[in-house]
């Protein structure tokens, strides 16, 4: 395809009404995220991010943009290494949450049974006990810390709420007529299930999964925020327990916080637009009538 | 309309159903939605299944398809299809025998189709589940062009999704599906429940003529009898889930013999005449506690002694025609309605 193939598919797909004004600010947002994730890192000179690599306490300055923290780290330097891990960290738990998820909602919603009661006696108990002291007692006991390791402890309990909704929308599903239709027509109990149910719960499932990497991302900056968090590597979150310990937001250190609450609010306000966006972009129904 | 044809006449049963019993549990008891129904059909023939609503016609479609839902329950009876029994069958013959010898086209075609699927998968998919065999892309698409112009849709319907189609064109994509492997019995559901008058016709016509061209025996389940008239060969009354009488269509409206048939008949208007519409006056019974002898006899003009102490059989009183009614044989037709009755206000 020539380039100005290319640029005409995107401006058709961006004249779609399935393309949404939610769903273009999120995936712009993201695309800014990601790109000061994976490109910043080269563009920044990492060792400033090291302890003792400035001054401490500096405010920005045209030397360093923004500032030093007490440790003598440049924020800039830290907050772009940060923020990819903190969203690996996101799409893991996300990823294993919807994952666990999809599995027990879809069989638990279209079989029933036994097996129904006890996901849901499970996922509902799981969800009445405060997540963060499970988790704080997870990770507390956990040894070497990782990237990989911290989304799995995140994960453990991010499979609840994408199970429970998306049971819900089986039950719903599975009493449609064409699921009936498709059993009157011979086809197998399974492949009702995957050919029949599951295309339709797609916006669902891309709904719960961007909702998954949002409440993945909340709990590990909580567990960052509380020490329990990575020792090889910087996240955002680790940069808001340094800043609390130091007592930045007391010794007016504003360029030591900001940046990392501002990258976080701007991840969430990127997922919640996204959520919000591809319900409506995976929906067939919606859009081409306009 | 009446099957005369002496070839038609001599085929073997296609479908043949007996002593079907299907029960709804309920915290009352049984309810009993179809109670020993028999009948039969031979290649070619169109039954329709009338009655009121929760008559048992919706429960029988589904039985004969097997698809009873908890807490329905198929309790007794035989389904032969070609001589097989479909309610003893296996698992895996019984998926085989759907679609390709038995199709359901369903109530409500807005539903029956999955929104999220072109029409063209949605046909592949029921044919896949029966020839799971590695079909060439071009072969399938030509398949399923030929059978959307079958049913009288352009071939470019296939690359559609549903809620890009009109009602009608909904009813005739889930024709073209239950009829994408030339099955033996149609079942259909009320097919055409949700349309206008104008393409309700239109998609019977097109039913009638796909049917006619796989020498399909069809049951067609449904409450309109002008629809019946047009349609059927035969036609089956319902009362609280039995078959109260079975007969050539054209006889069974001119002539009814069963008094629920007359008065359901009596309650329709007529085009010719002018006369005041009459309802059939009480409601059917609720199905856990009948009432004793003939389920239709607290209503029924006719109603003496017997009826309520003996439940009447289906029984031939014709050539063609059965009837469960105590006035025959001693009756060689249904008498005029008794006056007292009428007098008496029992019709409101």
């Amino acid at each position: 395809m020539s380039i100005h193939g290319v640029l005409r598919e995107i401006s058709r797909v961006a004249h779609s009404p399935r393309m949404t004004r939610p769903l273009i600010a999120g995936s712009v947002l993201m695309l800014c995220v990601l790109m000061l994730s994976l490109i910043g890192p080269h563009l920044v000179n990492q060792q400033l991010a090291l302890v003792g690599a400035r001054a401490p306490d500096l405010a920005p300055s045209s030397a360093n943009w923004f500032g030093t923290d007490s440790l003598g780290r440049s924020v800039l330097a830290f907050v772009v290494d940060g923020t990819w891990p903190t969203l690996q960290i996101g799409l893991i738990a996300g990823g294993v949450g919807i994952g666990i998820g999809l599995l027990l909602g879809l069989l638990a919603g279209y079989f029933r049974g036994v097996f129904d009661a006890t996901v849901r006696v499970l996922a509902d108990s799981l969800l009445t006990i405060p997540q963060i002291a499970i988790l704080v007692i997870i990770a507390a006991n956990v040894q070497q810390m990782t990237v990989n390791l911290l989304g799995l402890v995140v994960a453990i309990l991010a499979w609840m709420v994408p199970t429970r909704t998306i049971r819900a929308q089986v039950l719903s599903m599975r009493e449609r007529g064409y699921v009936e239709v498709a059993r009157a027509n011979g086809q197998r109990e399974i492949e009702v299930l995957f050919r029949e149910v599951l295309p339709n719960l797609i916006p669902y499932i891309a709904a719960s999964f961007v909702g998954a990497v949002s409440a993945g991302i909340l709990a590990a900056i909580g567990l960052e925020a509380l020490g329990l968090g990575l020792s090889s590597a910087p996240t955002l979150g680790t940069a808001i327990y340094w800043a609390e310990k130091y007592s930045a937001v007391l010794g007016g250190e504003w360029w030591w916080w900001t940046p990392p609450i501002v990258i976080i609010a701007v991840i969430f306000l990127s997922l919640f637009l996204l959520s919000a966006g591809l319900d409506r972009l995976a929906n067939p129904r919606i859009g081409s009538r306009a | 309309m009446i099957p005369a044809n002496p070839t038609v006449e001599r085929a073997p049963d296609v479908l043949r159903v007996e002593d079907l019993k299907v029960y709804y549990e309920t915290s009352k008891g049984h309810a009993k939605a179809v109670d020993g129904v028999s009948f039969s059909l031979r290649p070619g023939e169109r039954l329709g299944l009338i009655g009121e609503s929760g008559s048992g016609k919706t429960t029988i479609a589904m039985a004969l398809m097997r698809l009873t839902h908890p807490p329905g329950r198929i309790v007794g009876g035989r389904v032969l299809l070609d001589g097989r029994d479909l309610l003893a069958m296996r698992e895996r013959e019984l998926r085989r025998a759907r679609l390709k010898e038995i199709a359901l086209v369903p109530q409500g075609a807005m539903n029956s189709l999955n929104p999220v699927m072109r029409i063209s998968d949605q046909i592949i998919d029921g044919v896949m589940a029966h020839e799971p065999d590695r079909h060439p892309r071009m072969e399938l698409e030509r398949r399923v062009a030929r059978l959307l112009e079958r049913v009288g849709l352009e071939s470019s319907v296939a690359g559609r999704y549903p809620h890009e189609l009109s009602g009608g064109m909904k009813q005739r994509a889930v024709l073209a599906i239950a009829t994408s492997l030339d099955p033996k019995v149609i079942i259909a559901d009320e097919p055409t429940s949700a349309l206008d008058v104008v393409v309700q016709r239109q998609v019977m016509l097109t039913l009638g003529r796909v049917q006619e061209g796989l020498g399909a025996a069809v049951v067609l389940v449904g409450h309109d009898m002008g629809l019946m008239a047009q349609f059927a060969d035969l036609v089956g009354v319902m009362y609280a889930g039995k078959l109260v009488e079975v007969g050539p269509v054209e006889q069974l409206l001119t002539e009814p013999r069963h008094p629920y048939t007359r008065l359901l008949i009596d309650s329709l208007p007529a085009l010719d005449e002018k006369r005041e519409l009459r309802g059939i006056p009480g409601l059917p019974p609720t199905l856990v506690d009948m009432p004793a002898g003939c389920a239709f006899n607290p209503r029924c003009p006719y109603q003496h002694l017997r009826c309520r102490t003996e439940t009447p059989e289906l029984w031939e009183v014709d050539p063609h025609r059965q009837v469960a009614c105590h006035l025959y044989p001693e009756h060689s037709a249904l008498p005029a309605i008794p006056d007292k009755q009428i007098r008496e206000g029992a019709i409101p």
